[in-house]
């Protein structure tokens, strides 16, 4: 290991560590997803030679990733009791007015909801919304056509259009980002 | 909620932010040296960099290679024998005709595919041909999948021979494939439907729409059929269209309305019906008729 590889993989870890320990935080425990994320990191650090570069880094490390959750055999225990556990997850939005109260109760439904899903249409509907994988790298990782993801995407939102049929269509601006900012 | 409401939901549902992870970099330095200590270990085994692979159980999200079908086209006589076509190709018909009536010179092309398809739907009732083609692009292509095997893609400014006896359905003085595909689709257009397909934008190019051909009169409960549209500057470039084993009409329904106007005005039979075998004769002269027919039909079921 030359002192430029070692840079190399140190600028490389530095840039995916956070999608990668996101994919496996919404998918298992938080200490669950801290083990599997050093995994993903060792796999990757073994295999470096590997690993590919630009946009494909991200979608190969979490690729690694759903492997690492698979083989622990713990993803799909989490994630069926992952709605009622994010009530005790560390909090991303400081509690603050009404409205963002209202909010944060909108998002747990709609959280619950996703996770009612049948596992395929809740995969897709995690990859691409929430880990903000593009639909060809998610069909590519999941070895199915473009197609069956916007099919799956498709199903999944007319299940979630009955399941939180009850909300009200208060205006949503932005995402993450928008959630993370407010006060 | 309207979909982009709903997909803004979910967004915002997120319950990991990102950017705000590992703020700390301690705890990225930490991570980092654990990651390392690991990899000193024995290697991994090579299935955590395999991909996934996915038992085929759904037909509808099923990638097949198609080996045994011979690569034509598909004749038409089985095009027009086909009818879970017949309503999804109206739509798209009616739709062009609908924008057709309210243009001067240049079509109205909606911005989005979701507002393509609402109107493709809002049209499907009104069978009005008129300018179907301009809201495909000059080398769009339509295809179904089936149970069995595919048809390929097929251009829908390919002209037809006359002798292929397909009608002139959207009036321009051309026969070609879109005339074809329009023709698969009267039996929903003149059958009372009032929403053929339920759609859904999975990105700024792409819609997703399932057939439902609600209050459709001779509609197969156990029919199945997704569509997957593609769009390019805002005109369809490619439709694929995936049936399940079941047909849309039901056959049996057909016959009985057949039998029905044979039985019911016979001065008129010959021309709307072959009383032999229960088929219909939909053309853009009797199609009209046959909508007020079925109406009647329906009414005193």
């Amino acid at each position: 290991m030359t002192a430029q590889e070692a840079e190399s993989f140190d600028g490389m870890y530095a840039a995916c560590v956070r999608p990668v320990l996101a994919y496996c935080l919404r998918r298992t425990s938080e200490a669950e997803a801290h083990d599997a994320t050093a995994e993903v990191f060792a796999v990757a650090w073994r295999r470096r030679d590997q690993v590919p570069l630009g946009d494909e880094t991200v979608p190969w490390l979490i690729g690694v990733a759903a492997n690492v959750l698979r083989n622990q055999g713990r993803s799909s225990r989490r994630t069926r009791n992952l709605a009622g556990k994010l009530g005790s997850q560390p909090q991303q939005v400081q509690p603050g007015p009404e409205a963002q109260v209202v909010r944060r109760v909108e998002y747990a439904e709609v959280q619950r909801a996703i996770s009612s899903l049948k596992p395929d249409y809740r995969e897709v509907i995690k990859l691409v919304e929430w880990d903000e994988i593009p639909r060809e790298v998610v069909a590519e990782m999941l070895s199915v056509s473009r197609a069956a993801i916007d099919q799956r995407l498709h199903r999944a939102y007319k299940q979630l259009e009955r399941k939180l049929r009850h909300l009200s269509p208060y205006q949503v601006k932005g995402g993450e980002h928008d959630a993370a900012t407010a006060t | 909620m309207t979909q982009p409401q709903l997909r803004d939901l979910v967004k915002a549902s997120n319950p990991v932010v990102t950017h705000q992870l590992l703020s700390d970099e301690r705890d990225v330095r930490t991570l980092l040296a654990e990651a390392k200590q690991r990899a000193g270990n024995p290697q991994p085994s090579d299935d955590l960099l395999e991909r996934p692979v996915e038992r085929r159980r759904d037909m509808q999200t099923q990638e097949r290679p198609i080996q045994q079908v011979p690569a034509q086209k598909v004749p038409i006589q089985r095009r027009r024998l086909i009818p879970a076509m017949a309503g999804a190709l109206a739509v798209i018909v009616i739709a062009v005709g609908a924008w057709a009536l309210t243009r001067d010179s240049e079509p109205e092309v909606a911005s989005s595919p979701i507002e393509v398809m609402e109107l493709f739907d809002q049209n499907a009732i009104t069978a009005d041909y008129m300018g179907a083609g301009d809201i495909y692009t000059p080398d769009a292509t339509y295809q179904f999948i089936f149970v069995d095997g595919q048809s390929p893609e097929i251009r829908f400014f390919d002209e037809l021979p006359e002798t292929a006896g397909v009608p002139d359905w959207d009036g321009n003085g051309t026969i070609n494939e879109l005339d074809g595909f329009l023709g698969l689709g009267v039996e929903v257009s003149i059958g009372g439907t009032t929403q053929l397909l339920s759609c859904t934008q999975t990105d700024p190019a792409t819609a997703v729409c399932d057939e439902v051909r609600e209050g459709f009169a001779f509609k197969n409960p156990d029919h199945q059929a997704t569509w997957t549209i593609g769009f390019v500057g805002g005109l369809i470039d490619s439709i694929v269209i995936e049936i399940g084993p079941n047909d849309g009409t039901d056959g049996s329904a057909v016959r009985t309305y057949a039998g029905w106007v044979g039985a019911n005005h016979p001065d008129e039979a010959a021309s709307l019906v072959n009383e032999f075998s229960g088929e219909l004769k939909v053309t853009p002269d009797n199609l009209e008729r046959h909508r007020e027919l079925v109406a009647e039909w329906v009414a005193q079921r």
